[in-house]
């Protein structure tokens, strides 16, 4: 009972597949979970998982941004650029690179709620513009020289936690209290349900749309900070596909891309089992033209899985009726018995 | 109770829809279980139920949409008809009138109404628009819907778009028609129109199946009328012993229903909560408007009348573009829902499904939502607290608490109507605006609902009620204002209630001099 309760948390799924893929490819490798290739899942992790994050917001609206890879190759250039070509210290670079993020994600939000325009399309001109300027801010040649004050964010660990993943973390668990703690993240969920209803509700359904871009944007700023010390130079090519990653780990979490449904938890583990999983055919050996393919089935499943799910959720499931509904059920069926009629 | 009437089911095959052993089940839950049902030719038949008694499902069936269980036998003037298959039932000559139109709003009238077909005498290769618009014309004019061949469906009013479902569903031959409560959108003009068509369809030899929740309606359209509860047929009767007693009395299962409300004494003499004077929207206006503390004001009107309109402008969702108003005895002039709430002011909207409920997320978030603020601090609320504030607010309206954590969707109709009650009544508003507020709600939690809104005048509060049934009206307001083209034709005081003179004032036909 307990356990059928558990597998009722849309999660379980998810969470249950990365225990199984851990446990699965150590017992095959057991160099897989060596604290050093544990390291090396965690920073790809943070990555990834900060992405996902921060596009999940935007999908809860019903939205959708294709920007971030391009943002985290555009800001991370431009803070590189700024510190290693024109001198400018690294305290300033590292929250420039987020608040180019900010900026930009601030941009999508007012497009889409003062022009109306299609969350898809305005991002994607981000997607495009955004790693092209990537590229011609050096015409496509790499950052080097950058201060090592980078390398050391990405480098240093507590514990044997490597920083980037504690940003991961602290991210995640911000995340989380806004969404399921807070008017706004609730209302967040609201404008995605039901964005009529959110309206004559009373809630300031443009700000809640628009905060959700600002935030993916910052995000993938953040991202760009780290994505420098992990390669120890400015790389205009560096982030091209991620936003796919990133929305793929949000849909295996369990967030619908109609919006209005989805949590933090599930993106987080959405965001960890693709990193296990992609980690796992590297240390299996697998040509890596398959991780490409792996990715994608992994996605497909969790859609189907997912689609499973609603439909059971949608028909009336007797032995899981409360109590106080039991009992009618009860008494249709034993009425219709007599009757006989559909067997 | 297991009815049979074998006086009915042995009607003459090649005259008859005849249903035997039609079911069907989902899980261990049977939600309809039919021995016996039949439709005549040259008949309207009605049919009415609760919601959840198995109307949908039935109809579903017929239209092949829903695949009843292995046994059901279904003919059509004794032809077996390949359940399950939409196109099979198309083929046989079902055509469906549903209650959401599946229509492509961004083609024409013309467009939609041929979609899937060639008209006769078209080219044989290509499309043929002059063909497609000469059909089109027919099939409008077959219903006696006013509006251009070429104009594109999403700039229709939902009234028009129901007709053209109807017209749509009209134009082709079919042997069963089969209207889905195709009043409910729909003023008593164009009512009046469906039931015309319904009978003609009859008279030329069709069957029809009606079914409707104004039980008026429903008696003026049918020859005989049947009622479906929990799955299964109770009642048939002839339309002459179809009295309102008889049928609720089958559809609930139970006597209810003791006459929607005592009087209220004159609330006249309290004091003015909201007043606008001058007041103009698009499409709006001008209009002079009081409602008193506990006083229900009824607004009636035809279809596209205004009153949506001028009830959105009362919250802020459409702007006044002339005119004041006040609230509470100062200046009111909302610029967003979000004002009006804050203000005190709460509107049940007219569309359920599309307008009030965030139908996947649970009761509570739904209760909570536009009063999170009173529940935490500093734009923080913890679960707990919110539980105890969305148990506090459920309550109010007895919505059974086991339903909490469940999405909305799940619940039927009344109970989530009865849910979006809780949510208003937590914003403890000066001013409760109700739009239709018993739409698509069954026949018992009608009844519950009226008790909800007398409640609230009780406390004080001052409430304005639009509706399209003049019976609701009658029952619940103190007084009734009638709105014809955005402004207020008459106000009309208890004494002086009368359908007749609300029906003139609404289509603006003078009153004989």
């Amino acid at each position: 009972m307990r356990f059928r309760r558990l597998t009722e948390v849309p999660e379980f799924g998810v969470i249950a597949a990365c225990i199984v893929v851990f446990i699965g490819v150590t017992i095959a490798r057991p160099s897989f979970a060596n604290p050093s290739n544990l390291q090396v899942i965690g920073l790809d992790l943070a990555n990834y998982g900060i992405l996902a994050v921060g596009v999940t917001f935007a999908i809860l609206t019903g939205g959708i941004d294709l920007s971030p890879g391009s943002v985290v190759a555009f800001s991370s250039m431009v803070s590189a650029y700024f510190n290693a070509n024109l001198g400018v210290p690294v305290w300033l670079c590292v929250p420039m690179s987020v608040v180019i993020g900010m900026v930009i994600g601030y941009l999508h939000g007012w497009f889409v709620t003062r022009l109306n325009v299609p969350p898809f399309a305005i991002t994607l001109v981000t997607l495009t513009a955004a790693a092209g300027g990537a590229l011609a801010l050096t015409k496509g040649q790499p950052i080097s020289g950058v201060s090592n004050a980078y390398l050391t964010i990405v480098e240093t660990d507590v514990l044997g936690v490597p920083v980037p993943v504690i940003v991961f973390i602290v991210v995640a668990v911000a995340a989380w209290f806004f969404l399921e703690r807070t008017y706004a993240g609730r209302q967040i969920y609201a404008v995605g349900g039901n964005i009529e209803a959110a309206r004559l509700s009373g809630i300031p359904v443009l700000r809640r749309q628009l905060i959700t871009y600002v935030i993916s944007g910052s995000c993938a700023g953040l991202v760009g900070v780290l994505v420098i010390g992990r390669i120890g130079v400015g790389d205009p090519s560096v982030g091209s596909g991620w936003e796919l990653d990133a929305i793929a780990a949000a849909v295996i979490g369990g967030v619908s891309l109609y919006g209005g449904e989805g949590r933090v938890i599930g993106v987080v583990a959405g965001a960890l089992l693709l990193m296990l999983i992609n980690n796992a055919l590297i240390v299996l050996n697998v040509s890596p033209f398959y991780q490409q393919v792996a990715l994608g089935l992994v996605l497909g499943v969790a859609i189907v899985a997912d689609r499973i799910r609603a439909q059971r959720r949608g028909k009336p499931r007797p032995r899981r009726l409360p109590k106080s509904i039991a009992g009618e059920v009860a008494s249709a069926e034993t009425a219709s018995a007599p009757a006989g009629s559909s067997t | 109770m297991t009815e049979s009437q074998p006086d009915v089911t042995q009607g003459d095959g090649e005259r008859t829809v005849s249903l035997r052993h039609v079911a069907k089940t989902y899980g261990e839950t049977t939600v309809l279980s039919l021995d016996e049902l039949e439709l005549r030719f040259g008949e309207v038949t009605g049919l009415v139920g609760e919601n959840g008694a198995g109307k949908s499902t039935l109809l579903g069936i017929l239209s092949g949409m829903v695949a009843p269980d292995p046994g059901s036998e279904i003919e059509i003037a004794g032809e077996p008809l390949t359940t399950g298959s939409p196109m099979a039932s198309k083929a046989a000559g079902v055509a469906m009138v549903s209650q959401e139109f599946p229509l492509v709003n961004q083609l024409s009238v013309a467009e939609n109404l041929c979609l899937g077909m060639r008209p006769e005498g078209a080219r044989r290769f290509g499309y043929d628009a002059r063909a497609v618009a000469r059909e089109a014309q027919r099939m409008l004019d077959g219903v006696g819907l006013d509006v251009s061949p070429a104009a594109v469906v999403s700039t229709l009013s939902v009234p028009a778009r129901q007709m053209l479902e109807i017209a749509k569903a009209v134009g082709r031959p079919s042997r069963l028609l089969v209207l889905d409560e195709p009043t409910s959108a729909l003023g008593p003009v164009e009512a009046d129109k469906v039931i015309a068509i319904a009978r003609r369809h009859a008279a030329e030899g069709g069957a029809v199946l009606f079914v409707g929740h104004r039980l008026e309606e429903v008696r003026e359209a049918s020859d005989r009328i049947l009622v479906l509860r929990n799955g299964r047929k109770v009642d048939e009767m002839p339309v002459a012993e179809a009295s309102d007693d008889r049928l609720i009395r089958s559809m609930v299962g139970r006597d209810l229903f003791h006459a929607v409300a005592e009087q209220h004494e004159g609330a006249v003499e309290k004091k003015v909560v909201f007043a606008a004077s001058r007041l103009e929207a698009p499409g709006v206006g001008p209009v002079d408007l009081t409602v008193h503390e506990g006083e229900i004001l009824g607004i009636a009107g035809l279809m596209g009348a205004g009153r949506s309109r001028l009830v959105h402008t009362l919250f802020g969702g459409i702007q006044a573009t002339g005119g004041s108003m006040t609230l509470g005895g100062r200046k009111y002039a909302p610029r967003t829902p979000k004002d009006a709430v804050d203000h005190g002011v709460a509107l049940v909207p007219e569309d359920r499904k599309l307008q009030s409920i965030v139908p996947g997320s649970p009761v509570r978030w739904n209760v909570t939502l536009p009063t999170l603020q009173r529940i935490g601090h500093g734009g923080v609320f913890g679960p707990a607290a919110e539980k105890r504030r969305a148990r506090t607010l459920l309550d109010l309206t007895k919505v059974r608490l086991s339903a909490m954590e469940q999405p909305v969707r799940s619940l039927s109709g009344g109970n989530q109507q009865r849910v979006v009650f809780s949510r208003w009544f937590g914003v403890e508003p000066q001013l409760l605006i109700l739009d239709e507020p018993t739409r698509g709600v069954d026949v018992g939690a009608k009844a519950d609902i009226y008790d909800l809104i007398e409640g609230a005048a009780e406390n004080g509060v001052a409430v304005i009620v639009v509706s399209s049934e003049l019976d609701e009206l009658f029952g619940l307001a103190d007084r009734i204002a009638v709105l014809r083209k955005g402004r207020i034709e008459a106000v009309l005081d208890r004494s002086e209630f009368s359908k007749e003179v609300i029906m003139r004032s609404a289509t603006g036909v003078e009153v004989a001099s």
